[in-house]
């Protein structure tokens, strides 16, 4: 068996196409490389759960091929699947269990179960070990849900919104935990998110999907670096080679404009001062002009 | 899988406090009525009740989904269904069995063998109609989900119901010879009992585990 040190990618997706009625995965394509956090992101609907399904096999897909740990996703075996910590919105747990009712029955479910760090993050993140989960809010379920995923010696985290509906404060928590837990050079996370500032502030790579396809899947601090903002008159528009503008936003007083390659841009258009850009505002750039094209 | 098994009983410990409720109220009834064995095979089939209290659960924590990222495979989750369904209608049959023992020991009747021996018979009967009726039922609930196996688990019970009340009827009117042919059969299925029960139990459990983990395995969360 392939050895996790050994894999470069801890998920391949290879053209991987499901259709419903009303909705369709189209050709996704990315890779999550291992040691490296992967923010997965979108508007809700676009595509992200249903992605996170098929990596887990949750949902049988039309075509293509996913790879998790070095091993085809479809029937991974339970020595692999017992390295990935799963976390969905929403905590799939039964209302009128505790977490010590929780620990019980992953220790005869996780081969690998530390008991001792399930304690651990329980006090850490001062989850109550007799109270029912129904007299838990939605933060603590969230909590629990990540204790438990870091509980069996994960080598990949998949976190589908796990941060979504949290007040900033627990949000930040858990984003810490993540950072703790990425130390570690063969853990990787997948995380999605609608929440961009979340992504922005952890994730080394982001995948973006509109609609069911993958717009883009690139270095964070490339995406960053790689792209600009302008502040000009509408007639200046013209004057710019529309190679370089992703997106032009315009209003009263005059237009933005999104454009990349900036250093290129920089020298040729030295009268222009090109800003900061953040990965939202490339996310809603990109949308408009996926849309002003289709 | 015996994670999933502990995480069923644990779900139904809540119930535990009703069922002590429904033994009492039924301890009574038979004390007054000076007859247990009326009441016995209630538990097997409260018990069997149960089973559904479980998809119940599963299906409103959405339990599957995460279920199925867990280092367990799909028969599993199926098999350890199967397993709930016996460990839970086996408890029910032996507190039938105590039940019974335990109100003619407080009405001082005599119990001597023969009447022991029905009683287990009993049991074992109660026992089987409950594996036999879920073993027509699981598969429903694993294709569609409790919520809409509920109705289907009614009409199966009528059906069973039907059946039953059509044979009886023959048999109560007497003396034609379908009724004796009949009789003759049940006499035969009554003699057998110990050989017929077991192999019947065995052969339908087996056909719906094979049937609901084929269904499982094509579904999609």
């Amino acid at each position: 068996m392939m050895g996790i040190e050994r894999i470069t990618n801890a998920i391949e997706i290879n053209n991987v196409t499901k259709h419903y009625k009303d909705f369709s995965l189209n050709q996704i394509n990315f890779t999550v490389p291992k040691g490296t956090i992967m923010g997965f992101v979108g508007e809700n609907g676009a595509g992200k759960t249903t992605t996170i399904k098929a990596i887990l096999d949750l949902i049988h897909t039309d075509e293509g091929t996913i790879n998790v740990l070095g091993r085809d996703s479809k029937n991974l075996p339970k020595d692999i699947k017992a390295q990935i910590g799963v976390v969905f919105d929403g905590s799939n747990l039964h209302d009128n269990m505790n977490a010590k009712n929780i620990n019980f029955i992953m220790k005869n479910i996780y081969p690998n179960w530390e008991e001792k760090v399930f304690n651990h993050y329980l006090k850490k993140l001062n989850l109550p070990q007799d109270k029912i989960f129904k007299g838990y809010s939605r933060g603590m379920k969230m909590k629990l849900s990540i204790a438990i995923a870091l509980s069996h010696q994960s080598k990949l985290l998949i976190l589908d919104e796990a941060t979504s509906g949290l007040d900033p404060i627990i949000r930040d928590e858990i984003l810490d935990i993540f950072m703790e837990f990425i130390q570690n050079e063969n853990h990787t996370i997948l995380l999605s998110s609608h929440i961009i500032s979340d992504i922005e502030k952890i994730a080394d790579y982001v995948t973006f999907i509109h609609k069911g396809r993958i717009v883009f899947s690139k270095s964070k601090d490339d995406l960053i670096y790689q792209h600009g903002i302008i502040r000009c008159r509408k007639n200046d528009i013209r004057n710019i080679d529309s190679s370089f503008v992703v997106g032009i936003r315009e209003n009263g007083f005059g237009a933005e404009v999104m454009i990349h390659s900036k250093e290129r841009f920089k020298r040729i258009y030295q009268q222009f001062e090109v800003e900061k850009v953040s990965i939202e505002e490339i996310m809603l750039f990109v949308v408009r002009r996926k849309e002003m094209f289709e | 899988m015996i994670g999933l098994i502990i995480k069923d009983f644990i779900n139904l410990k809540r119930n535990i406090k009703v069922l002590g409720f429904i033994i009492l109220i039924y301890g009574i009834s038979s004390y007054i009525m000076k007859d247990a064995s009326y009441f016995g095979s209630i538990f097997t089939l409260v018990f069997g009740l149960l089973m559904l209290t479980t998809y119940g659960y599963d299906d409103y924590a959405k339990w599957d989904n995460y279920a199925l990222t867990l280092p367990i495979n799909r028969n599993d989750i199926i098999l350890a269904k199967y397993m709930v369904l016996l460990l839970l209608t086996f408890v029910g049959a032996v507190i039938n069995i105590l039940f019974t023992g335990l109100m003619s020991a407080i009405q001082n009747t005599h119990m001597d063998t023969n009447m022991l021996r029905d009683a287990l018979i009993a049991a074992g009967l109660g026992f089987a109609l409950v594996i036999l009726f879920y073993s027509i039922v699981l598969p429903f609930i694993t294709k569609f989900g409790i919520e809409k196996a509920r109705i289907i688990c009614i009409l199966i019970y009528g059906i069973f119901f039907g059946i039953y009340m059509f044979f009886r009827n023959i048999i109560q009117e007497g003396n034609s010879p379908v009724a004796a042919k009949l009789i003759q059969v049940l006499e035969i299925v009554r003699e057998n009992v110990y050989i017929i029960l077991p192999v019947l139990v065995i052969i339908a459990v087996v056909i719906s585990y094979m049937v609901s983990a084929n269904i499982y395995r094509k579904k999609e969360f």
